[in-house]
């Protein structure tokens, strides 16, 4: 592959007692950009990251950083900010000591390590906590010191494991959108791992979902939200609503419909997705590419959105109508309903 | 205890024979003769260096076998303790059979064309024995402190350029310095109260409180001596008890 960009992975490949974990898996990192490791646990995202940051030995494989070989360096000689999922804060060191630790290892004299540190907090946002033990520390504000002291040694690369999975919802979000300002102002080129899509679609320009140790695609957020290469990231990106069925002439026959797709003719069975916000629910002189009839079975009301289950004899279909026109609220439980949705939305696999 | 308590109230005349009584001359005979606190300095000097040499030994041992991923490691783990599975007795023969002037270490040195260092009924035989013995607790309580450590906290050091040499010194040994601190204690009144050992491997040389509790006990029968000696050495022992529970309680928090 094309050795180009600031990071690249070089077919890296780590074994554990004879079981592949990370089976092959080659990406390439544009300086100052953001890319997201999405799957699920055991796909073997956070052994790739520990290859990266030299914490781990690959079996095969190349890590570059710059065009310049890493591979064989011990972590310590890397120029790289990891993130650990527990922050792995010293617990006998205060804040600033904490964030000061890579510039002391580095021989920065006191004083410009003072005026960094203090630059790092203020970056963070924690201006006032220089003296503060970690256990004395929220799990949002603990995160926020294990930041800034990767990004104190101004690294090349800064690598973040699972960073947001230990805080609650609304501190996640909030995190979300501050750690991905302070990196786009670094200009570091990061990799983080993460096993919640919709984070992982929020904050990186590419995100690469991984299953059994290999990339199953490498794409922009939207591109792999709507346009999944394989069924499984079909399925672990987004929700979606499923059926199972059998190419024909025209289209995928699942019980009496026939479904259309983009695709004019396959072969075999088909696994076929819809997102839910691309189904519709049709009024009586409406049409549409596919049509199913159905009764709702359940509302879920979720602020901005209502997630609507409809129960149809060819199985469960998800929809998810926006709340603002309050159509949703003329819905109950049992009420018919006719779905509809283009056959440009009908996303098919060979199942 | 109480027997204890009431016997070392008695006092033993001139002569040697035993008068019941009430009274604390036993206690003013026993501080004010010099050999007794001789005897102190000396069973508190050799109990701290055999603290001392034990940490020594177990905190690299204890380290490994935390840390070790390899299968031998359970095996490992039991060598280390075994020793307390034994009689401290059965062990003393042992050290002797090694450090014996024709055991295995001086016929190394024999064979080599050194001379031979007389290595047991003397200060030295004692210090290494007493220090073998107590590794094994000492092993055990490094091991319990080492649990508590975080192993990516030494992968943080490494990620922040810290060798590992540097992430040992500003991190690990930090960190368990509560623990260290902890088996030291653990040593330490342990071999205060080691008995076996001093007696066995000192060849009657060697004079600790333990042995002259003995001693006034069995030897000389001056039974409120020995009395008032064991309440001494048990008093001795509290403080520094309670210096280990205080430690702990720090360590721990």
């Amino acid at each position: 592959m094309a050795i180009e960009g600031h990071l690249v992975l070089d077919g890296l490949r780590r074994s554990f007692g004879g079981a592949p974990v990370v089976d092959g898996v080659s990406l390439s990192v544009a300086r100052g950009s953001l890319v997201a490791l999405l799957g699920p646990s055991g796909c073997g995202k956070t052994t790739t990251l520990r290859m990266v940051a030299g914490l781990e030995r690959p079996d095969a494989g190349r890590v570059l950083v710059g065009g310049a070989d890493v591979t064989a360096l011990p972590a310590h000689r890397r120029r790289m900010g990891v993130v650990f999922q527990s922050y792995a804060l010293f617990p006998h060191m205060t804040a600033a000591a904490n964030i000061a630790f890579g510039l002391r290892m580095r021989g920065v004299p006191r004083a410009e390590r003072a005026s960094r540190v203090t630059a790092a907090l203020a970056m963070v946002g924690l201006p006032k906590h220089a003296d503060a033990k970690p256990r004395t520390l929220s799990g949002g504000q603990q995160q926020r010191v294990a930041l800034a002291r990767a990004l104190a040694i101004e690294p090349d690369v800064l690598l973040l494991d699972e960073p947001l999975s230990a805080l609650d919802a609304k501190l996640r979000d909030e995190l979300r959108g501050e750690m991905r300002a302070i990196q786009r102002r670094v200009g570091a080129t990061s990799v983080f791992v993460t096993h919640d899509q919709a984070e992982a679609l929020a904050m990186a320009d590419l995100v690469a979902v991984m299953a059994h140790g290999r990339i199953a695609q490498l794409g922009p957020p939207e591109a792999v939200f709507e346009r999944p290469a394989t069924a499984f990231v079909a399925g672990f990106v987004g929700r979606s609503t499923r059926f199972a069925g059998r190419w024909e002439d025209g289209g995928i026959r699942v019980g009496p419909n026939l479904m259309r797709t983009a695709a004019a003719r396959g072969d075999g069975a088909a696994e076929i997705f819809v997102r839910p916000h691309r189904i519709a629910l049709l009024r009586a002189e409406e049409s549409a590419d596919n049509a199913l009839d159905g009764k709702v079975e359940a509302i879920d009301y979720a602020g901005e959105v209502a997630h609507v289950t409809v129960a149809t004899d060819i199985g469960p279909a998800l929809v998810e109508l926006g709340t603002r026109d309050g159509a949703w609220r003329d819905l109950r439980p049992g009420a018919p309903v006719r779905l509809g949705w283009s056959a440009a939305d009908t996303l098919w696999f060979p199942a | 205890m109480l027997v204890l308590l009431r016997m070392s109230l008695n006092i033993t005349t001139d002569s040697g024979t035993l008068v019941e009584a009430w009274s604390v001359a036993t206690y003013e005979r026993l501080l004010s003769d010099p050999y007794i606190w001789r005897i102190t300095r000396d069973s508190l000097t050799l109990s701290a260096i055999a603290a001392s040499a034990a940490i020594l030994l177990s905190y690299p041992m204890a380290l490994f076998l935390f840390r070790s991923q390899s299968r031998w490691r359970g095996l490992l783990a039991v060598v280390a303790v075994a020793p307390l599975l034994v009689s401290g007795t059965a062990r003393v023969i042992g050290w002797l059979v090694i450090l014996g002037d024709n055991g295995l270490v001086n016929a190394g040195l024999k064979a080599l064309g050194f001379a031979s260092i007389p290595l047991i009924n003397n200060w030295a035989g004692v210090r290494i024995g007493l220090t073998e013995s107590v590794m094994p607790y000492a092993i055990l309580a490094l091991l319990a402190g080492f649990g508590r450590l975080d192993p990516r906290l030494e992968e943080a050091a490494s990620t922040l350029g810290a060798a590992p040499l540097r992430a040992f010194c500003f991190v690990t040994l930090p960190l368990t310095a509560g623990a260290i601190g902890a088996a030291w204690l653990l040593a330490f009144v342990l071999s205060i109260s080691a008995f076996i050992t001093p007696h066995l491997m000192g060849g009657g040389r060697v004079f600790v409180l333990a042995t002259e509790i003995y001693d006034a006990a069995t030897q000389t029968l001056d039974w409120p001596a020995a009395a008032a000696l064991s309440v001494y050495a048990l008093l001795l022992l509290l403080a520094f008890g309670v210096a280990k529970l205080a430690l702990d309680r720090r360590s721990a928090a």
